[in-house]
Protein backbone atom coordinates (compact mmCIF):
# COMPACT_ATOMS: atom_id res chain seq x y z
CA UNK A 1 0.00 0.00 0.00
CA UNK A 2 1.80 3.11 -0.80
CA UNK A 3 1.81 6.13 0.65
CA UNK A 4 -1.24 8.49 -0.03
CA UNK A 5 -0.67 11.38 -1.98
CA UNK A 6 -1.15 14.86 -0.60
CA UNK A 7 -2.60 16.50 -3.92
CA UNK A 8 -5.50 15.83 -6.19
CA UNK A 9 -3.35 14.38 -8.83
CA UNK A 10 -4.53 10.93 -9.40
CA UNK A 11 -7.91 12.08 -9.34
CA UNK A 12 -8.22 12.14 -12.78
CA UNK A 13 -11.53 13.95 -14.41
CA UNK A 14 -12.38 14.92 -11.03
CA UNK A 15 -9.49 16.50 -10.15
CA UNK A 16 -11.05 20.26 -11.26
CA UNK A 17 -14.09 19.61 -9.41
CA UNK A 18 -12.18 18.70 -6.70
CA UNK A 19 -10.21 21.64 -6.18
CA UNK A 20 -13.69 23.54 -6.78
CA UNK A 21 -14.90 21.96 -3.85
CA UNK A 22 -12.36 22.82 -1.69
CA UNK A 23 -12.48 26.51 -2.72
CA UNK A 24 -16.21 26.45 -1.80
CA UNK A 25 -15.58 25.21 1.45
CA UNK A 26 -12.51 27.19 2.12
CA UNK A 27 -15.14 29.59 2.82
CA UNK A 28 -17.70 27.53 5.36
CA UNK A 29 -18.82 24.43 5.47
CA UNK A 30 -21.39 23.26 3.01
CA UNK A 31 -24.02 20.66 2.11
CA UNK A 32 -23.82 19.06 -1.52
CA UNK A 33 -26.26 20.98 -3.28
CA UNK A 34 -24.95 23.95 -1.42
CA UNK A 35 -21.55 23.62 -2.86
CA UNK A 36 -22.87 23.28 -6.11
CA UNK A 37 -24.78 26.58 -6.17
CA UNK A 38 -21.80 27.77 -4.72
CA UNK A 39 -19.57 26.19 -7.55
CA UNK A 40 -21.78 27.99 -10.00
CA UNK A 41 -21.93 31.55 -8.70
CA UNK A 42 -18.22 31.59 -8.74
CA UNK A 43 -17.63 29.96 -12.01
CA UNK A 44 -20.63 29.79 -13.62
CA UNK A 45 -19.88 25.30 -13.95
CA UNK A 46 -22.67 23.36 -12.16
CA UNK A 47 -20.81 20.09 -11.08
CA UNK A 48 -23.76 17.23 -11.79
CA UNK A 49 -24.35 15.35 -8.87
CA UNK A 50 -22.48 12.19 -10.42
CA UNK A 51 -19.21 14.02 -10.74
CA UNK A 52 -19.94 16.39 -7.01
CA UNK A 53 -20.21 13.38 -5.34
CA UNK A 54 -17.59 11.21 -7.14
CA UNK A 55 -15.34 14.64 -6.35
CA UNK A 56 -16.63 14.34 -2.51
CA UNK A 57 -15.88 10.40 -2.10
CA UNK A 58 -12.30 10.79 -3.87
CA UNK A 59 -12.01 14.08 -1.18
CA UNK A 60 -13.31 12.28 1.88
CA UNK A 61 -11.06 9.36 1.51
CA UNK A 62 -7.99 11.39 0.55
CA UNK A 63 -9.15 13.13 4.37
CA UNK A 64 -9.12 16.74 2.76
CA UNK A 65 -13.00 17.44 3.97
CA UNK A 66 -14.74 15.68 6.65
CA UNK A 67 -18.88 14.88 6.92
CA UNK A 68 -20.21 16.23 9.83
CA UNK A 69 -23.06 15.08 11.41
CA UNK A 70 -26.01 14.47 9.02
CA UNK A 71 -28.94 17.13 10.33
CA UNK A 72 -31.78 14.62 9.92
CA UNK A 73 -33.12 15.92 6.34
CA UNK A 74 -30.39 13.57 4.76
CA UNK A 75 -28.04 16.66 4.08
CA UNK A 76 -24.46 16.11 4.86
CA UNK A 77 -22.35 18.73 5.67
CA UNK A 78 -18.71 19.08 4.53
CA UNK A 79 -15.66 20.93 6.34
CA UNK A 80 -12.48 21.00 4.71
CA UNK A 81 -9.67 19.74 7.16
CA UNK A 82 -6.26 20.79 7.69
CA UNK A 83 -5.08 18.20 5.18
CA UNK A 84 -7.50 20.06 2.30
CA UNK A 85 -6.73 23.53 3.33
CA UNK A 86 -2.88 22.50 2.53
CA UNK A 87 -3.51 20.55 -0.57
CA UNK A 88 -5.76 23.32 -1.42
CA UNK A 89 -3.09 26.45 -0.37
CA UNK A 90 -0.66 24.14 -2.20
CA UNK A 91 -2.58 23.44 -5.76
CA UNK A 92 -3.46 27.60 -5.39
CA UNK A 93 0.32 28.24 -5.22
CA UNK A 94 1.17 26.08 -7.98
CA UNK A 95 -1.76 27.57 -10.42
CA UNK A 96 -0.35 31.47 -9.47
CA UNK A 97 3.07 30.75 -10.45
CA UNK A 98 1.84 29.50 -13.70
CA UNK A 99 -0.51 31.67 -14.03
CA UNK A 100 2.27 34.39 -13.38
CA UNK A 101 4.32 33.05 -16.30
CA UNK A 102 1.96 33.14 -18.62
CA UNK A 103 1.47 36.94 -17.82
CA UNK A 104 4.71 37.70 -18.44
CA UNK A 105 4.77 36.04 -21.31
CA UNK A 106 1.98 37.70 -22.84
CA UNK A 107 3.35 40.60 -22.17
CA UNK A 108 6.76 40.05 -23.61
CA UNK A 109 4.96 39.14 -26.66
CA UNK B 1 -34.43 10.29 -12.37
CA UNK B 2 -34.11 8.96 -8.73
CA UNK B 3 -33.88 5.45 -10.09
CA UNK B 4 -30.53 6.04 -11.62
CA UNK B 5 -29.09 5.79 -8.46
CA UNK B 6 -30.38 1.93 -8.80
CA UNK B 7 -27.44 1.79 -11.34
CA UNK B 8 -24.68 2.76 -8.42
CA UNK B 9 -22.33 -0.40 -6.94
CA UNK B 10 -24.01 -1.19 -3.01
CA UNK B 11 -21.08 0.75 -1.49
CA UNK B 12 -21.68 3.81 -3.04
CA UNK B 13 -25.32 3.85 -2.56
CA UNK B 14 -24.77 2.96 0.90
CA UNK B 15 -22.78 5.71 1.61
CA UNK B 16 -24.04 8.40 -0.64
CA UNK B 17 -28.07 7.48 -2.14
CA UNK B 18 -30.24 9.38 0.78
CA UNK B 19 -27.90 12.32 0.51
CA UNK B 20 -27.65 12.19 -3.32
CA UNK B 21 -31.47 11.50 -3.62
CA UNK B 22 -31.83 15.01 -1.27
CA UNK B 23 -29.70 16.50 -3.46
CA UNK B 24 -31.87 16.09 -6.87
CA UNK B 25 -35.23 16.49 -5.06
CA UNK B 26 -33.23 20.11 -4.47
CA UNK B 27 -32.47 20.26 -8.28
CA UNK B 28 -35.39 22.82 -9.92
CA UNK B 29 -35.62 20.83 -13.46
CA UNK B 30 -34.04 17.95 -15.06
CA UNK B 31 -31.68 17.75 -17.94
CA UNK B 32 -30.32 15.10 -19.92
CA UNK B 33 -26.91 16.61 -18.81
CA UNK B 34 -27.41 15.55 -15.32
CA UNK B 35 -29.02 12.00 -16.26
CA UNK B 36 -25.67 11.94 -18.28
CA UNK B 37 -23.57 12.63 -15.45
CA UNK B 38 -24.92 10.27 -13.11
CA UNK B 39 -24.55 7.53 -15.68
CA UNK B 40 -21.15 8.69 -15.65
CA UNK B 41 -20.77 8.45 -11.93
CA UNK B 42 -22.32 4.93 -11.48
CA UNK B 43 -19.95 4.24 -14.63
CA UNK B 44 -16.65 5.48 -12.36
CA UNK B 45 -18.55 4.44 -8.88
CA UNK B 46 -18.03 0.62 -10.71
CA UNK B 47 -15.09 1.10 -12.05
CA UNK B 48 -13.25 2.68 -8.85
CA UNK B 49 -14.76 1.06 -5.65
CA UNK B 50 -11.60 1.77 -3.79
CA UNK B 51 -12.61 5.43 -3.37
CA UNK B 52 -15.86 4.85 -1.83
CA UNK B 53 -15.75 3.00 2.00
CA UNK B 54 -17.28 -0.73 2.52
CA UNK B 55 -20.56 -0.59 3.42
CA UNK B 56 -20.95 -1.49 7.46
CA UNK B 57 -22.62 -5.20 7.72
CA UNK B 58 -26.39 -4.68 7.53
CA UNK B 59 -28.90 -6.98 9.50
CA UNK B 60 -32.27 -6.42 7.56
CA UNK B 61 -33.29 -9.03 5.21
CA UNK B 62 -32.71 -6.47 2.24
CA UNK B 63 -29.23 -6.18 3.55
CA UNK B 64 -28.89 -10.02 3.86
CA UNK B 65 -30.24 -10.19 0.18
CA UNK B 66 -27.97 -7.37 -1.29
CA UNK B 67 -24.89 -8.94 0.20
CA UNK B 68 -25.86 -12.53 -1.37
CA UNK B 69 -26.83 -10.96 -4.62
CA UNK B 70 -24.57 -7.97 -5.45
CA UNK B 71 -20.87 -9.10 -4.75
CA UNK B 72 -20.85 -11.22 -8.51
CA UNK B 73 -21.29 -7.50 -9.77
CA UNK B 74 -18.80 -5.75 -7.72
CA UNK B 75 -15.13 -5.87 -8.30
CA UNK B 76 -13.38 -7.62 -5.48
CA UNK B 77 -9.35 -7.21 -4.70
CA UNK B 78 -8.48 -10.84 -4.63
CA UNK B 79 -4.09 -10.53 -3.88
CA UNK B 80 -1.55 -12.93 -6.04
CA UNK B 81 -1.47 -15.21 -2.83
CA UNK B 82 -5.42 -16.02 -2.89
CA UNK B 83 -4.90 -16.37 -6.50
CA UNK B 84 -2.17 -19.10 -6.35
CA UNK B 85 -4.07 -20.68 -3.71
CA UNK B 86 -6.99 -21.29 -5.17
CA UNK B 87 -5.54 -22.24 -8.26
CA UNK B 88 -3.64 -25.25 -6.24
CA UNK B 89 -7.10 -25.83 -4.56
CA UNK B 90 -8.56 -26.20 -7.64
CA UNK B 91 -5.78 -28.63 -9.22
CA UNK B 92 -5.95 -30.82 -6.04
CA UNK B 93 -9.44 -31.17 -5.59
CA UNK B 94 -9.74 -32.09 -9.35
CA UNK B 95 -7.15 -35.05 -9.11
CA UNK B 96 -8.82 -36.20 -6.05
CA UNK B 97 -12.09 -36.44 -7.02
CA UNK B 98 -11.00 -37.67 -10.61
CA UNK B 99 -9.02 -40.24 -8.52
CA UNK B 100 -12.13 -41.17 -6.38
CA UNK B 101 -14.63 -41.68 -9.46
CA UNK B 102 -11.85 -43.77 -11.32
CA UNK B 103 -11.54 -46.07 -8.35
CA UNK B 104 -15.66 -46.31 -7.67
CA UNK B 105 -15.86 -46.80 -11.52
CA UNK B 106 -13.50 -49.86 -11.05
CA UNK B 107 -15.26 -51.07 -7.35
CA UNK B 108 -18.64 -50.70 -8.85
CA UNK B 109 -18.63 -51.59 -12.62
CA UNK B 110 -19.66 -49.09 -14.99
CA UNK B 111 -21.10 -47.02 -12.99
CA UNK B 112 -23.13 -43.64 -14.42
CA UNK B 113 -22.57 -41.73 -10.57
CA UNK B 114 -18.74 -42.51 -11.19
CA UNK B 115 -19.07 -41.42 -14.39
CA UNK B 116 -20.63 -38.07 -13.36
CA UNK B 117 -18.42 -37.61 -10.70
CA UNK B 118 -15.19 -37.63 -13.35
CA UNK B 119 -17.02 -34.97 -15.50
CA UNK B 120 -18.30 -32.91 -12.74
CA UNK B 121 -14.90 -32.58 -10.87
CA UNK B 122 -13.68 -29.94 -12.64
CA UNK B 123 -16.53 -27.59 -11.98
CA UNK B 124 -16.99 -28.85 -8.36
CA UNK B 125 -13.17 -27.55 -7.91
CA UNK B 126 -13.44 -24.65 -9.40
CA UNK B 127 -17.03 -23.57 -7.43
CA UNK B 128 -14.85 -24.88 -4.31
CA UNK B 129 -11.79 -23.16 -5.14
CA UNK B 130 -14.16 -19.95 -5.85
CA UNK B 131 -14.64 -19.13 -2.31
CA UNK B 132 -11.02 -17.41 -2.53
CA UNK B 133 -11.90 -15.49 -5.42
CA UNK B 134 -15.26 -15.10 -6.86
CA UNK B 135 -16.76 -16.00 -4.25
CA UNK B 136 -14.35 -13.85 -2.25
CA UNK B 137 -16.75 -10.73 -1.58
CA UNK B 138 -19.83 -12.99 0.10
CA UNK B 139 -20.48 -13.65 3.68
CA UNK B 140 -19.34 -16.75 4.82
CA UNK B 141 -22.83 -18.42 5.33
CA UNK B 142 -23.32 -17.07 1.88
CA UNK B 143 -20.03 -18.83 0.25
CA UNK B 144 -20.59 -22.27 1.91
CA UNK B 145 -24.21 -22.20 0.45
CA UNK B 146 -22.89 -21.54 -3.37
CA UNK B 147 -20.15 -23.66 -3.07
CA UNK B 148 -22.60 -26.49 -1.55
CA UNK B 149 -25.21 -25.76 -4.44
CA UNK B 150 -22.78 -25.64 -6.76
CA UNK B 151 -20.86 -28.72 -6.74
CA UNK B 152 -24.73 -30.02 -6.12
CA UNK B 153 -25.95 -28.37 -9.37
CA UNK B 154 -22.18 -29.53 -11.29
CA UNK B 155 -22.87 -33.13 -10.44
CA UNK B 156 -26.91 -33.45 -10.48
CA UNK B 157 -26.29 -32.14 -14.32
CA UNK B 158 -23.54 -34.47 -15.18
CA UNK B 159 -25.51 -37.42 -13.22
CA UNK B 160 -28.62 -36.13 -16.10
CA UNK B 161 -26.43 -36.46 -18.88
CA UNK B 162 -24.80 -39.69 -18.09
CA UNK B 163 -28.03 -41.30 -17.31
CA UNK B 164 -29.59 -40.09 -20.84
CA UNK B 165 -26.44 -40.75 -22.42
CA UNK B 166 -27.22 -44.79 -21.13
CA UNK B 167 -31.09 -44.79 -22.29
CA UNK B 168 -29.97 -43.22 -26.13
Amino acid sequence: MGRKSEDLEDFGRFAEPSLLILISLAERPRHGYAISQDVEDVTGYRPGPGTLYGAIARLENRGFVRALESTGDRKVTYELTAAGEKALRARLAAMASVTQIGQQRLAGA
Amino acid sequence: MKWLLRLYPPRWQHRFRDEVAAHLEEESSWSLRTAVDLIAGAVDAWRHPEWFPEASPSTSLKGEIMKVAMPCCEPVHVSREEARQSSIEMIVISLLLVSTAVVLDKAFGDSIYAEALIYSSFFIALTISSRRTYFKGYSREARNLLTFLGAVVSYAFFLGVAALAVRI
